[in-house]
């Protein structure tokens, strides 16, 4: 190339600045908008039902001998848990709940709603681990998995004595949040 | 007749698969009857009463399809709960089918699902506040890509075509050279007549 044809091509070469500049005006925006989601899960998010009444439900039991309100459970905090037979970190939480109820049954109440199931394979995923320490109820149908928001198992809601959910748990649960879950109820 | 069995087999393979599928899909316990129409007890509670009559027939299918294509499957990714194949798409169907069976109006069942489930449920973001973005920007972007666009080819003159006089003015002269590039030119004419020229030896 030369020396001639060198100078042309630098000067060709020109960069638009104010086209540059709108450009990275409008792109810049959109990026940092994209980088902010990343890494994040797009279903982790705040409950809208935190501080608000909890739903009303009238559910049937597995055994179906009775039907349980939120009504009847009025006047003690509720460990409300939304599970299934197929959920991995359902079966990891269940040994923590139970033991929860036992250690925290005479002040708060555990239920077990369960998502997307039958009675059958509830009936024998509880005697596989380790049984009933709380009323189990089947949601036929999903209206209380609708009323409580529930995007996917296990989900746990804390409700305060007066009927107000405090806290929601997206993921297993362990002994120790519980606790502490209560305590903040009580 | 090979090639036919093997082609027979295949589809075969095919719907066993999605039948498979459809009912792996099926996790809950059946709905049946009367309670295919039942409400969320809490649904009075947060949206109060119906604002209109039953629906029935054809328009309940038609607006109870149109709500579902704009809500959110909770359990998917970014897909309606109209084409979703899960059992809590499923239930919401239902859901929202029932509420539109018994007279609750399009703003009250997104209403509804919203309480419990926040404005992430909106497939279609509300047009206000931040969101207004997502509806905005893209127009924008349009717009504005258009007008650089016609700008700087209105700068170049191919939009402008040039008139008949004019162009056979022009034709019985050289174009006009970019006083800036007149001396590069002037020496790439050197260069190149000086090329023309044979050389010794070759």
């Amino acid at each position: 190339m030369t020396a001639a044809t060198e100078q042309g091509a630098k000067r060709g070469g020109g960069v638009s600045w104010p086209v540059l500049l709108v450009g990275l005006a409008i792109v810049s925006p959109l990026l940092w908008i994209l980088a902010s989601g990343i890494g994040k899960d797009p279903h982790d998010i705040a409950s809208p039902l935190i501080d608000k009444p909890a739903p009303a439900f009238a559910l049937r039991t597995v055994e179906g001998d009775r039907e349980v309100t939120l009504d009847s459970l009025r006047g003690k905090p509720v460990v409300l848990n939304f599970f299934s037979t197929w959920c991995v970190p359902c079966e990891q939480e269940h040994p923590a709940l139970l033991a929860a109820s036992r250690a925290f049954g005479d002040r708060a109440a555990f239920v077990g709603i369960v998502f997307e199931d039958t009675r059958d394979a509830v009936t024998r995923w509880l005697d596989r681990h380790g049984g009933r320490g709380y009323p189990v109820l089947i949601d036929v149908g999903g209206p209380a998995a609708i009323a409580y928001g529930v995007y996917g198992v296990p989900e746990t809601f804390i409700i305060d004595g007066g009927g107000t959910i405090r806290q929601k748990f997206k993921g297993a649960v362990d002994f120790g949040t519980i606790r502490a879950a209560l305590e903040e109820v009580r | 007749m090979r090639s036919r069995i093997v082609a027979a087999l295949g589809a075969l393979a095919c719907v066993a698969a999605l039948v498979g599928t459809a009912a792996a899909q099926r996790r809950g316990e059946p709905v049946r009857g009367a309670d295919e129409l039942a409400l969320g007890p809490d649904v009075p509670v947060v949206v109060g009463a119906p604002a209109g009559p039953p629906v029935t027939g054809q328009a309940l299918e038609e607006r109870s399809w149109a709500l579902d294509l704009g809500i959110r499957c909770p359990v998917c990714q970014g897909q309606a709960i109209a084409e979703s194949p899960a059992e809590s798409a499923k239930h919401m169907k239902r859901q929202v089918r029932a509420m539109v069976a018994a007279g609750y109006s399009d703003d009250q069942v997104m209403s509804y699902l919203e309480h419990s489930y926040g404005e992430f449920i909106r497939l279609r973001p509300r047009a206000e506040g931040l969101n207004l973005l997502v509806w905005a920007l893209p127009l924008t972007a349009l717009a504005l890509g258009t007008l650089i666009a016609v700008v700087v080819m209105r700068r170049r003159g191919r939009l402008t075509p040039p008139a008949p006089g004019a162009a056979a003015a022009t034709a019985t002269r050289p174009p006009a050279v970019d006083p800036a590039l007149a001396p590069w030119l002037a020496q790439v004419r050197r260069e190149t007549e000086g090329d023309d020229a044979p050389h010794n030896g070759r």
